[in-house]
């Protein structure tokens, strides 16, 4: 044991680093208002990560009455997120939003003091998936 | 030259009996190292990672997040687990593969998690974090690859996240209005101390990590030398921009003239860091130089052979000390391709390219006859220390 005590903590690190890391992104998430804000964008592509669409935040369409006081914080976000979709519907995706005019929402947890985190992404009110199966019917 | 042949040139030369010839040979063959076996698996367990991260930003979404999240974490542990196995089996390769296993697994992981959470930092910040989180593993790790690809992912992600800061970004700034490349010639002394000062404590304990630097600050200096050898000759084209000479100009060049000093000081005894010295020594004086040229496309042509000359010919200088052949043949073929590029950039026609390459034939010739006279190699030799 205590000859592989060095390895054995060199290889703990990014395992504990990842199980803290992922229970405060779920209680930040959990915990948090949610909000939606309009959007529109493309859809390149992220070595590592995988497919996503690029997407511009447009608050002129934005309802400003869902913030506590009634205004809208532009500069608590940025300006433009990714949206991170599965590989198997990013051309399908990519098309039928280009094509149609569909109406794109970000969702996203609110918190008081922290960044905001995008939770999921609407296409015309409804989950971009369930809208994409809706649409292959 | 290989055992085999050295063996048969110490038996014809009555330096060794048939009897040691056959005693040595045997024991080469036993010691042999298994570089084929040991190379394979290092790509083998590197390819498989690479296919993990494939897989995962194929990002499956019939999986729900919180089993591909545990999947990543219990696969995580399974090959961490398998690595301390192999270890305690005192199984090198398989230990060493598994490493490259972790480390790419961590990656892919960093790429889930940001997959699932979507998360919003760009590439170069998951890198810097890839790169912090398998630090301890580079540092265990007995073989040179992970080092090799660590440092320049390591230092291009630090460099990237840190000139985000204002204060950080305002004095790489101020650096590179001093001279052209100033940052790459602040980032390689800075490199060379680094290496310097873990090669002579961790000379043992930190062998592949060492040799990864030494390897990283080799191929810096060349490609800032073919850099500033090619790019500064077109950007003549512009104008030279480093003609705006300030205060901060004069301590930023004070300040690194003292550095190379410092480093030469302090690693004299060292051969590898006399080239180094001599190496930035020479970047830094040519880049000094280059302030003083007055606007010209033929200087700055001139002005980039002699810069890459000098290089090389430290270099060919290093390579007969450190009786490196190889290195030595290298140097002078690259010798003869620039000076065979420098008549057609300076001159273009082919009646002086002739003539100028005839007399660099004849001055090299003239040299080489000096060398064997003088026995210079004898003034230039010194015992480097261990």
């Amino acid at each position: 044991m205590q000859k592989n005590l060095k390895l054995i903590l060199g290889l703990s690190l990014p395992i504990v680093f990842f199980v803290c890391w992922i229970s405060a992104l779920e209680y930040r998430i959990n915990h948090a208002e949610e909000i939606t804000i309009r959007a529109e964008g493309y859809d390149p592509r992220s070595l590592i990560s995988g497919h996503y669409m690029r997407l511009r935040l447009n608050w002129q369409e934005t309802d400003c009455r869902q913030f506590n006081d009634n205004l809208c914080h532009p500069n608590r976000f940025e300006s433009i997120y990714k949206y991170y979709i599965p590989e198997e519907y990013a051309q399908t995706l990519d098309k039928l939003v280009s094509k149609k005019h569909v109406k794109v929402d970000l969702i996203f947890a609110y918190p008081k003091d922290k960044n905001p985190y995008l939770k999921r992404m609407n296409l015309n009110g409804q989950y971009w998936l369930d809208w994409l199966k809706a649409q292959n019917k | 030259m290989k055992i085999a042949k050295k063996l048969d040139v110490w038996l014809d030369n009555g330096l060794i009996t048939s009897e040691q010839y056959k005693k040595i040979e045997a024991f080469e063959q036993n010691h042999k190292k298994p570089v084929i076996i040991g190379s394979l698996l290092g790509l083998s367990f590197f390819c498989i990672a690479l296919g993990i991260l494939s897989l995962v930003s194929a990002n499956w979404e019939i999986i729900p997040a919180y089993i591909k999240l545990s999947l990543d974490i219990l696969v995580l542990i399974g090959v961490g687990f398998g690595a301390v196995y192999f270890h305690n089996q005192e199984k090198n390769n398989f230990f060493e593969g598994m490493l490259i296993l972790y480390a790419g697994l961590v990656l892919a992981s960093i790429g889930l998690i940001a997959q699932i959470y979507q998360l919003q930092s760009d590439g170069m910040k998951a890198v810097l974090l890839w790169t912090i989180l398998v630090f301890p593993v580079v540092l265990i790790t007995r073989k040179v690859i992970l080092p090799l690809i660590w440092l320049p992912l390591f230092t291009t992600s630090s460099i990237n996240t840190l000139a985000e800061i204002n204060f950080v970004y305002a004095i790489l700034e101020m650096i590179e209005k001093t001279f052209p490349y100033a940052i790459s010639v602040c980032g390689i002394l800075l490199f060379a101390c680094i290496y310097r000062f873990t090669s002579y404590y961790f000379r043992t304990r930190l062998a592949p990590q060492i040799k990864a630097m030494k390897f990283w600050l080799g191929f810096d200096i060349v490609s800032l030398v073919i850099v500033m050898d090619l790019g500064l000759g077109l950007l003549g084209e512009y104008g030279n921009p480093s003609h705006t000479e300030n205060q901060a100009s004069v301590i930023v060049i004070s300040l690194l003239v003292l550095a190379t000093v410092a480093f030469g000081y302090y690693s004299n005894k060292y051969n590898y860091s006399r080239l180094l010295t001599c190496a930035l020594a020479i970047l830094l004086g040519f880049s000094i130089i280059f302030m003083a040229l007055p606007e010209n496309k033929v200087l700055y042509d001139i002005w980039g052979f002699l810069l890459t000359m000098s290089i090389l010919a430290t270099v060919v200088v290093y390579a007969l000390i450190k009786n490196k052949e190889k290195l030595l043949n290298i140097a002078t073929a690259c010798v003869a391709i620039r000076l065979f590029i420098v008549y057609i950039q300076v001159f273009g026609s082919l009646l002086t390219t002739g003539v100028g390459l005839i007399v660099s034939g004849v001055f090299f010739l003239s040299l080489l006859y000096v060398w064997k006279k003088v026995k210079l190699r004898n003034y230039l030799m010194v015992k480097e220390k261990k």
